[in-house]
């Protein structure tokens, strides 16, 4: 190359690099964009429960809570933890500044054609309106399963005991006003006006949601926030975690409101544009789905937390890795079909995604990097010592969905430390309409653990369990392959 | 030119900045944690960890503070590894220090075997030397509750001295070289310039904590809050005692993410940036005080950086009170509800009676619920705090729903710049007892985190 070419080269460059940082200056400040965006205050349209489970003997009891002064009304999904499929549905009604409270504790099915199985009841004595919700008591239903999971139900997989842990969605579908509101209002001793209205309304009577959903229905607007707690009778341990919030789900003129039973709106009605906040920027990205704009505002590249096998306090570890979305990309019912950023399909027994742990002690001993497989939608990890052997159902929360990490496999090592959970570790990632890479995967949870402390006073079970959502860490980028096309 | 539009378009978003701002991390890590509570009263122990999830060694300041008014109790340097935990403890203790012999304190211990020169791992009391410019309220026990910090000073390198290497486990799970940082403070490179061997801070810190109650069987876990970004630049690497850096001494700049957007300011005052981070209009939480299951809950509510606010002759906004050596109050107003929608203000419109505005008064408060006309003790039931608020669940027609439900605390009475509310971070703990099948007796506690909502005026 001549000089003169490397100096036109060279002008070029800083001539695009200008360019570049002036557009940089004009496009942050265009980032005024609706869009659906996680709520960092935990207060919002949508709300996601990581994990529930009726194992060990374990009731999940779960709370929410409309901090606004409107009446909503709202979906309430529970999805079985293998493959993310509805297990029971129902709407609730809430007034303003209303709580809508539920415990879910195991049972025996009395389904027909699951008889037997190991299931779970649902019961609440909330009197806000549930229309054809059997407050008492509800089982648990096989009937999405059964029906659309058609794959698990040749592989003989579609025992009830898959819903015995899962996840819990909230869905405001909308502002309730007018005549219906009045009906969903709480009296002086606390008794909605008039839920047989809202029964009606749905059925016989005066159905006139069958006719009209939208009747007396405005846009959502927000103000959910919701808990829930794994609470062990036997074991004496309490452990509770915040619903993740979503704001704006609902993309501007977006209208629902379905009837009880039904299972949409799901989180795939999530607004195909989505804000998510990386380092000090909102990266603002278009999809071409839901399914994947949903997934996107999950997005992780790394998992973080510690764990404790002190074997002094019997001290034991349980990670909690749960992949809300997980069903929009992997069971399309067609073996081998996946969409991205997971990279395996639904084969009626799992769908495994090989991801990488590695693990310190306290004092930076560590492992070197190892594959891990999660398979299922809620996966549950747990830390043993490096020479035991795994369990068959995990010790704290009693999960089947269960894979197993050791602790640091060295002679001087602690027995406490922490582990890094790469999720992108086989190229998991999704592309935006803006050629923005994702990496990693749609991933939430916490860390759960447990100790025993053997010199109690006498009559006094003593034992501690904490609750540690997961540290993480988003890797968003330009896609690179299409700077080739710029030479 | 069509290339250049191209590449603009790709690259805009991805120019790697230099961040200005500090911002509260969404994502559980960063150069700055701060832990919004511990306590060792009503005999319990509060164990917190720091891990350094770099590949990079770093430096950082661990300050605990107390609940009053932010005055420090204890402060050191550690130096992480690479991949590094720090953990420690406190416990209760009875002081030993000279002008405060006998008053209940708080006694630091640690396992760990990182470096950190000149703290007395094996067992260091709380320091009355701060508090003590508050002659009327010098008493260390209000060194049992407070708040605690982390600020990272930067990441160590091999440029000079091989302080780096110095912190290296190496295999053995011991640093390889602690005296060598022991030595440099004490006359030797640090001394001469403490910027030596240190490079910018990168962030990378998590943090949890658990408040421990040994003989009941009970803890209450949680995650640090965390800040990115908190430097400019350079951090200031300061003798393990000094009280340099804290809160106030970050950039001046704050990202805060309000109505889905982040929002860029310049604040006159570093702490205030950090504020603008922390800022909350309300707070949302659950509470249940059944007495069939002698349930008790309290909610912390922290404010970091208000000793900032109220230390002068006049308050900074959004603070509106001084320091007066005992107390600085801040008026709020809340609503409780039961689970049924009745709430604390069945009578609307009517003005409260006079004094019935409660008010946050210290730097780390808790609130407890009670049943009204209750008596409760002088300390908080599950926290043992005497800086506390009593908020009672009055107010309902059908006395049996007010057991549980949830409250909202407002401070939007209050306001920085155009932020309504306090800058204020904490959660609620909860406990309950029954006896069990065996007939032992069993406590559950679990703790959730304040939700809450940031409105502009």
């Amino acid at each position: 190359m001549t000089k003169t070419d490397k100096t036109t080269e060279q002008n070029k460059k800083i001539l695009s690099l200008k360019m570049i940082w002036l557009a940089v200056i004009l496009i942050l400040g265009l980032n005024n964009i609706q869009a659906a965006s996680v709520d960092t205050k935990g207060v919002g349209e949508v709300l996601l429960f990581p994990y529930y489970t009726v194992n060990n003997d374990i009731n999940t009891s779960y709370a929410l809570v409309n901090t606004s002064n409107q009446a909503k009304s709202i979906k309430v999904r529970f999805l079985e933890g293998d493959n993310n499929i509805e297990v029971l549905v129902f709407n609730v009604y809430l007034s303003p500044f209303d709580v809508w409270v539920g415990t879910l504790s195991p049972t025996i099915s009395t389904i027909a054609g699951h008889i037997g199985e190991p299931s779970v009841l649902h019961s609440t004595d909330d009197n806000s309106c549930a229309p054809y919700l059997n407050k008492a008591a509800q089982e648990f239903l096989p009937f999405a399963i059964d029906n659309q999971d058609l794959l698990s139900v040749s592989q003989g997989n579609n025992s009830m005991e898959r819903s015995t842990e899962g996840h819990i969605e909230v869905i405001e579908m909308g502002v309730v006003v007018g005549d219906s509101a009045d009906a969903i209002s709480h009296d002086a001793n606390g008794i909605p006006n008039n839920c047989s209205q809202l029964e009606d309304a749905w059925g016989s009577g005066k159905p006139y949601w069958s006719i009209d959903p939208m009747q007396d229905l405005e846009p959502a607007s927000g103000g959910l926030m919701g808990s829930a707690t794994l609470l062990n009778i036997n074991q004496g341990t309490a452990v509770s975690y915040d619903a993740l919030a979503i704001d704006d789900f609902w993309a501007t003129d977006a209208e629902t409101h379905t009837e009880p039973g039904t299972l949409v709106p799901n989180l795939a009605q999530i607004d195909t544009e989505t804000n998510v906040i990386f380092g000090d920027q909102t990266i603002n990205s278009s999809w071409l789905s839901g399914h994947e704009s949903i997934s996107a505002l999950l997005m992780q590249k790394s998992l973080f937390n510690q764990y404790d096998l002190f074997s002094f306090i019997n001290a034991s570890t349980e990670w909690v890795v749960s992949f809300p979305t997980k069903i929009f990309h992997t069971n399309n019912q067609i073996i081998g079909t996946f969409i991205p950023p997971f990279s395996s399909s639904w084969n009626g027994l799992e769908a495994c995604e090989t991801v990488s742990t590695t693990v310190w002690d306290n004092s930076q001993l560590s492992n070197a990097p190892a594959p891990l497989d999660l398979c299922q939608a809620v996966n549950v990890i747990e830390f043993k010592n490096p020479s035991e052997p795994a369990n068959t159902t995990s010790a704290i929360l009693g999960s089947t969905n269960l894979v197993t990490s050791n602790s640091v496999n060295l002679n001087q090592a602690g027995q406490s430390g922490w582990m890094k959970l790469d999720l992108s570790a086989n190229n998991q990632r999704m592309v935006d309409d803006n050629a923005f890479t994702y990496n990693g995967l749609p991933a939430m949870g916490f860390m759960v653990n447990r100790y025993t402390n053997a010199g109690a006073p006498v009559g006094v079970l003593a034992q501690y369990s904490g609750l540690y959502m997961h540290t993480t860490q988003k890797s968003i980028q330009p896609d690179i392959i299409f700077k080739s096309t710029f030479e | 030119m069509k290339c250049i539009l191209f590449v603009l378009t790709l690259f805009s978003f991805y120019l790697p900045t230099q961040s200005q701002a500090v911002s509260l991390s969404e994502n559980h890590q960063g150069e700055v944690l701060i832990f919004p509570y511990y306590t060792v009263n009503n005999n319990l122990n509060t164990l917190y960890y720091v891990v350094n999830l770099t590949a990079n060694p770093k430096a950082i300041k661990v300050r605990f503070v107390e609940g009053d008014n932010g005055a420090e109790a204890l402060i050191f340097n550690v130096y992480l590894d690479q991949f590094d935990v720090w953990s420690g403890a406190l416990v209760p203790t009875t002081s030993s220090i000279m002008g405060h012999i006998g008053e209940q304190s708080v006694l630091h211990v640690s396992a760990d075997q990182s470096c950190t020169p000149f703290l007395n791992k094996s067992g260091q009391e709380f320091l009355p030397f701060v508090i003590d410019n508050d002659p009327n309220n010098n008493d260390l026990s209000r060194t049992t509750t407070g708040h605690i910090e982390i600020i990272e000073l930067g990441v160590l390198t091999n440029e000079e001295f091989g302080s780096a290497a110095a912190v290296s486990h190496g295999t053995s799970g011991v640093p390889a070289n602690c005296q060598l940082l022991l030595d440099a403070w004490s006359n030797g490179y640090w001394i001469n310039d403490s910027t030596t061997d240190l490079s910018n801070p990168n962030g990378g810190l998590m943090g949890s904590a658990s408040v421990v109650d040994v003989a009941n069987g009970a803890s209450y876990g949680f995650n640090a809050v965390a800040l990115n970004s908190f430097w400019q630049s350079a951090a200031e690497h300061t003798e393990p005692g000094s009280m340099l850096p804290d809160l106030s001494s970050g950039t001046t700049e704050s990202n805060v993410t309000i109505n889905g957007q982040v929002v860029t300011q310049n604040w006159p005052n570093g702490y205030e940036a950090v504020s603008a981070t922390l800022m909350q209009s309300k707070l949302f939480n659950e509470y249940s005080i059944e007495p069939d299951f002698n349930a008790a809950t309290e909610w912390v509510i922290s404010f970091p950086t208000k000793n900032f606010h109220v230390n002068d002759l006049t308050p900074i906004p959004p603070f509106t009170e001084t320091w007066n050596q005992i107390d600085a109050c801040e008026e709020f107003s809340y609503r409780v509800f039961d689970r049924e929608t009745n709430n604390n203000q069945n009578t609307i419109g009517s003005p409260p009676p006079q004094g019935a505005t409660p008010s946050l008064c210290y730097q780390t408060n808790v609130i407890q619920f009670i049943k009204s006309f209750s008596e409760p003790a002088i300390n908080t039931e599950i926290l043992g705090a005497i800086n506390r608020l009593l908020l009672e669940t009055e107010g309902f027609d059908n006395e049996f729903n007010s057991l549980s439900g949830w409250a909202e605390v407002d401070f939007t009475a209050n306001s920085m710049g155009t932020y309504q509310g306090l800058p204020a971070i904490g959660f609620q703990v909860q406990k309950f007892s029954n006896t069990t099948v065996d007939d032992l007796i069993a406590t559950y506690s679990s703790l959730n985190g304040h939700k809450g909502i940031l409105e502009e005026l």
